[in-house]
């Protein structure tokens, strides 16, 4: 379905250049929801941005790669089929809706919209598919709400109408950048019902950028976890929870109050700050905070590298079949 | 660290030292209405009950969780503790004194011993003032360190919050979201208060600065004895703080018990549908989890369902038949177990239910522990 092979996007500052994604691949099939995880700044969202071609430019700029998308190249189309990829077979959602509702426009035909465009519904059936999905949101007497004007809405029910938005022209792939954040877990557990159930019986596939691992746990079928503009470690869902073979991965995943760490104890966690990706050297960018690092790690950068389960890849010289970590 | 006394608050010696209240903070049948005004004319139109009739102690020393949704009432309920928002009915008590009637001076001494730390660390900082002129100005109101002894304070405060006091000169937009809210930390505890409302600290903030966070509010309460309002929507993490969790719904209180209680013996269906939705980094655990999606919305607090409140999204009515009694018959608080006050008529049919318990001693969840021999960071 998606195939990103050797993805780099940079940004130019009067600091330098900022190596935003770095040689970045990977793959998702129909019906798989793939997890992106990591600290802000790590490359997660600048991908996303980057397979829609929505990078801010004359300043962030795709360098090399390949974004193989329904059997065409992303970077090869033209601003106008790129338009008619966007909101169409690529769905997005964003946390901070960057396209935000129009003001003029009902939410009903706001959603209505998007279905005429793309699927192209007559007026009564798009209207039809707009009650409905709002409904599938959560929003409550969808009928009725649905001829209400976006200021009517408070920020949540605001973001569920993107989400419905982005669903209503039944992309094949959804992009979806912390896409519950700001909603209350209620809500937020109706909404990833909604996606996993869209994607299980529609083959929809998802990317799905969140901070939270629990999400990750429930939603995902596969984890990238990125680092500094890279892919630092990579594998099946259970894997990566259950033997993850990067110290980041670890830090990760110790400094969210699980059912392991005792009440009131305190929570581990990764000292020191995430990377200046301007100019990076050749090394392992997680070095400066990395307890287990030793001189290689310093001098040479390793490379994503199978460990013993198939599909599970990481970036590590210490956990390498004859590293001091394996 | 040492408790930090560089200026001791008049009367703190007699208060440590006199009959010591058994509360802190007392809230008895509180509620917090506001009107609605709207049409042409601006009438009023109705009230939304924010906070309906409320009451919970908060012990000194004690870390209190408040949970809910968006519109529980649990950020009013702080507010209304804190006085920033008047009652409309009710008592506060602080230390024994009741809180609605002090003024002036009063009111000013007992505002010093209890402060508030906000979400959002980038509105809650005034970007025109230095971070010595933020912390400064709650010094100067309440006379604390004046003089020399000011700056000395201020770099104190700082180091405590773990913030180098060299950057006392410097503005808000010069630091991260986490720096921030270790400003507004350092803020609160500048008038040494004994009682701080969290309203959602940690919320707005990046997962591994919010354990950072987490850390440092959990050392402050060892080292200066601090007695926490821990509001928040996280609820892995208010069970990871808080000594006992009080649950709200619609301006009720719906449960109120220790936290391994409230997490792994819930006596109240909507504890159990919130504790289902929250995600557990566990991928076996959270694909196996019976899970209760509550439908639809919290419904207005300006026109509450009658009988208990949330008798219209609740699974236990559904599974019940819809008992006449869930929607005639408010349900009071009831003892379900020691220290443990759930308000639902069929609390031991809740009890009883495999919904959304999260039990303690459940298998690992993470399992991401360094090899033998390494111990991360």
């Amino acid at each position: 379905m998606l195939e990103v092979r050797d993805l780099s996007t940079r940004f130019t500052t009067r600091a330098g250049t900022v190596h935003a994604v770095d040689e970045v691949s990977f793959e998702i099939r129909a019906g798989e929801t793939l997890g992106l995880v990591g600290e802000s700044g790590c490359g997660k969202s600048v991908t996303a941005l980057s397979i829609l071609r929505l990078v801010p430019e004359p300043a962030g700029r795709i360098v090399a790669g390949r974004i193989m998308f329904d059997g065409e190249n992303l970077l090869d189309l033209s601003r106008e089929e790129m338009r008619r990829v966007r909101g169409g077979r690529i769905g997005m959602i964003f946390q901070d809706p960057m396209t935000s509702l129009n003001p003029v426009h009902t939410v009903g035909d706001q959603i209505a919209e998007s279905s005429r465009i793309h699927l192209g519904h007559g007026p009564r059936a798009a209207r039809r598919r707009a009650v409905e999905l709002l409904s599938a949101v959560g929003i409550p007497r969808a009928a009725d709400r649905a001829d209400d004007y976006p200021h009517q809405f408070s920020g949540g029910m605001r973001q569920r109408v993107m989400i419905a938005i982005a669903l209503a022209c039944d992309p094949l792939l959804l992009l979806a950048d912390e896409p519950t954040t700001a909603l209350d877990v209620t809500i937020q557990a109706q909404i990833l019902e909604l996606i996993r159930s869209l994607s299980s019986e529609r083959g929809m596939a998802v990317m799905l950028i969140t901070h939270d691992l629990g999400i990750a746990a429930g939603m995902c079928d596969r984890i990238n976890v990125m680092y500094g503009g890279r892919i630092v470690e990579t594998g099946p869902v259970e894997t990566m929870f259950d033997r993850p073979k990067m110290p980041y991965t670890w830090g990760l995943m110790d400094s969210i109050p699980g059912l392991t760490v005792e009440s009131g104890a305190d929570l581990r966690v990764i000292e020191g700050m995430p990377p200046d990706l301007v100019d990076p050297v050749a090394q392992c960018r997680f070095v400066p905070r990395c307890r287990h690092a030793r001189d290689i790690c310093a001098d040479r950068e390793p490379q994503l590298s199978a460990r013993a389960e198939p599909q599970h890849l990481a970036r590590c010289w210490a956990t390498e079949a004859d590293g001091w970590l394996a | 660290m040492a408790r930090v006394t560089a200026v001791e608050a008049p009367g703190r010696a007699a208060r440590t030292e006199g009959a010591r209240a058994a509360a802190l903070v007392e809230v008895d049948d509180l509620k917090v209405h506001f009107p609605v005004f709207g049409g042409l004319l601006g009438r009023r139109r109705g009230t939304i009950r924010a906070v309906d009739g409320v009451s919970l102690r908060i012990r000194p020393g004690e870390t209190l969780g408040l949970v809910g949704e968006s519109g529980s009432g649990k950020t009013t309920l702080g507010m209304a503790i804190m006085r920033l928002v008047e009652p409309t009915a009710g008592e506060i008590r602080f230390d024994g004194q009741p809180t609605s009637r002090l003024k002036g001076a009063a009111l000013r001494g007992v505002r010093s011993r209890m402060q508030i730390v906000l979400q959002d660390p980038y509105s809650s900082l005034d970007p025109h003032l230095r971070v010595d002129a933020i912390i400064g100005e709650a010094l100067d109101i309440h006379r604390i360190a004046p003089g020399a002894a000011r700056s000395g304070r201020i770099a104190e405060l700082l180091g405590l919050v773990g913030l180098d006091p060299r950057y006392a000169r410097r503005y808000p937009h010069a630091f991260s979201g986490g720096q921030r809210q270790r400003i507004g930390i350092a803020r609160a505890l500048a008038v040494e208060p004994e009682f701080i409302v969290c309203d959602e600290p940690i919320s707005a903030l990046d997962v591994s600065i919010q354990a950072q966070i987490i850390n440092l509010l959990l050392r402050l309460r060892r080292e200066l004895g601090l007695t926490y309002l821990f509001i928040a929507h996280d609820l892995s993490v208010v069970r990871h703080i808080s000594d006992r969790v009080g649950v709200m719904y619609l301006g009720k209180l719906v449960e109120l018990g220790p936290s391994a209680g409230i997490y792994a013996r819930s006596g109240h269906p909507y504890t159990r549908a919130l504790l289902s939705a929250v995600p557990i980094a566990h991928p076996r655990l959270e694909r196996k989890r019976r899970r209760v999606i509550l439908k639809g919305d919290v419904p207005s607090p300006a026109d509450p369902p009658s009988g208990c409140r949330f008798h219209t999204r609740c699974w236990l009515y559904e599974r019940l038949g819809s008992p006449e009694r869930c929607r005639d018959e408010e349900p009071a608080m009831r003892a379900i177990a020691d220290d443990h006050l759930a308000a639902c008529h069929f609390a031991t049919e809740a009890l009883a239910s495999d919904v959304g318990a999260i039990e303690d001693g459940a298998p690992a969840i993470s399992m991401a522990a360094p090899p033998a021999g390494g111990r991360l960071i």
